[in-house]
């Protein structure tokens, strides 16, 4: 299993696009802090410490949300399809005879992506926050990473196991649908498309169930540096955190299921 | 020790259709340890998904398949198959030796005996100065051999070869054709296809030709016959398939 991990990792990283965004992301990322938080610092270090800092992890969450959710259905995405195409799927399941070691490395290979470039992240935080002299509440940090962590993981998870079956674009098109699910109940909108859907708060939450994301608002000056998380919580559930756990372990048992039924043409 | 194939029969059902597409029809056939077998046939003819058949990756809907009257799983789990598919494409970003190496490891074998063997094999197919390159540096014909390295490089019991040659230049083909000859003196039970006749006909011990998913005919091909120019086998091809056509009309 710990080639297929290391198989994936590679294959990722082969993929120019996905480091090309990476890269973007940092550099649109800092550029903004640093900009934005350059501007308040006229003055007095301590002379709008509360804006810089609340701006500081304004840009954190906003970044990390929007590229976190967009990159796990990209990396996602045509898994199979893609092994199939080049052929390595055939190298790795003649020495894999029991697929569920090559399915399973795989998903391994890609949540160990996804923690990468979210370490990198933190450590990127940590040093804008120190650069601008800024203090932040450790534990909502935490939080909020916890929460993106997490929030890729049911989308990835999500767009994984749907390209068992669907190849290429197929599959990143349900881990798009679950993020208009997740917008339609946390937001009451359509994405881009500025059309409120009044929906009870019963059929919120269990759409919440079918997509279960956490919702991070950013913080807001009156809060004082914490996240504020306005959350829906799925039907019959007291804790989403478990939930999402539960919902990731039952689609990979899912997907082991079709995966081994599945006819590699 | 063998490779067993009976009535295979692979139906591809359609599900807005009552009636299935038979891609491959009551193929059996057996080949002996140390025996190159070839399938040959028109493309479309069943040869990829009989192979596909053969080492599970797609599920057969009747049939049996047995390697010394075994489960093929069982040396499946030993590691001990090797493919080459007809088209491999290998991560740009790692260099050969390292792609290799890896597959040598995931295959269970030492480490030091995996680099030993990646350099005999490179030495022989003369890559040996590619190996630490990355393998987007390499030309399509290197990749081509780092891909049959990869499925000799745990010294199969089972080798299943897709179009080997496909691609390569007249040396380094005679070079692999030598070696999967020689693989086969040892002991290695070999399948292969392939669309050059000329090549399979230098190597191979017994062919069969598939046609519209059925194996219509085998030939052996005999030390005899090819030296004494008896047997030709792009002719017993042509004449195989067209049926009533003459070989003089079919070589025009």
């Amino acid at each position: 299993m710990k080639q297929a991990v290391k198989y994936r990792i590679v294959a990722l990283m082969d993929d120019k696009f996905f480091m090309f965004i990476t890269l973007l992301l940092f550099i649109v990322l800092n550029y903004n802090m640093f900009i934005d938080s350059g501007v308040l610092s006229l003055g007095d270090a301590s002379f709008n410490s509360d804006i810089k800092s609340t701006l500081l992890i304004n840009n954190f969450i906003i970044v990390c949300s929007i590229y976190a959710l967009l990159t796990s259905v990209y990396i996602g995405m045509g898994v199979f399809g893609k092994d199939i195409e080049s052929g390595q799927i055939y190298i790795m399941l003649t020495s894999f005879p029991k697929r569920y070691k090559y399915y399973w490395g795989n998903w391994i290979g890609l949540v160990i992506a996804i923690f990468l470039v979210l370490l990198l992240l933190i450590l990127n935080f940590i040093m804008a926050a120190l650069v601008l002299g800024v203090r932040n509440n450790i534990n909502s940090v935490f939080l909020v990473f916890r929460n993106v962590f997490i929030n890729m993981l049911v989308l990835m998870t999500l767009t994984f196991v749907s390209s068992i079956h669907l190849k290429g674009y197929k599959s990143a098109f349900v881990g798009i649908l679950g993020l208009a699910v997740f917008n339609l109940y946390a937001f009451l909108k359509i994405p881009f498309a500025e059309v409120v859907i009044p929906i009870s708060t019963k059929l919120r939450r269990v759409l919440a169930a079918f997509v279960p994301v956490v919702n991070i608002s950013v913080p807001s000056i009156h809060n004082k540096l914490s996240a504020v998380y306005n959350d829906v919580i799925p039907l019959g559930i007291t804790n989403k955190f478990i939930y999402q756990l539960l919902y990731i372990t039952l689609l990979l048992i899912l997907g082991q299921y079709m995966f081994k039924k599945k006819e590699i043409m | 020790m063998s490779l067993r194939v009976i009535s295979l029969q692979k139906i591809y059902i359609d599900p807005f259709k009552r009636n299935g597409t038979e891609s491959v029809r009551n193929v059996s056939f057996d080949i002996s340890k140390g025996e190159i077998y070839a399938l040959i046939g028109q493309n479309g003819a069943g040869k990829t998904t009989a192979i596909k058949c053969i080492l599970k990756f797609i599920k057969l809907t009747n049939g049996q398949i047995t390697f010394n009257d075994k489960d093929l799983n069982i040396v499946m789990e030993k590691n001990k198959v090797g493919y080459l598919p007809e088209l491999l494409q290998i991560p740009s970003i790692i260099t050969a030796r390292q792609y290799l190496k890896d597959l040598g490891i995931l295959r269970g074998l030492e480490s030091k005996y995996v680099d030993c063997k990646i350099n005999e094999l490179a030495i022989l197919l003369d890559i040996h100065k590619a190996l630490d390159m990355n393998i987007n540096k390499l030309s399509k014909g290197m990749k081509r051999k780092i891909a049959f390295i990869q499925a000799v490089i745990n010294d199969p019991e089972l080798l299943v070869l897709d179009e080997p040659t496909d691609g390569l230049d007249p040396i380094s083909r005679r070079k692999i054709l030598k070696y999967i000859r020689e693989m086969a003196d040892n002991g290695t039970t070999i399948l292969i296809t392939s669309h050059l006749l000329a090549d399979l006909e230098k190597i191979s011990d017994r062919v069969g030709l598939m046609d519209e998913g059925q194996l219509l005919s085998e030939i052996s091909i005999s030390n005899e016959n090819v030296d004494s120019n008896k047997l030709d086998l792009e002719e017993w091809y042509f004449q195989t398939l067209m049926g009533k056509e003459k070989p003089n009309e079919a070589s025009r």
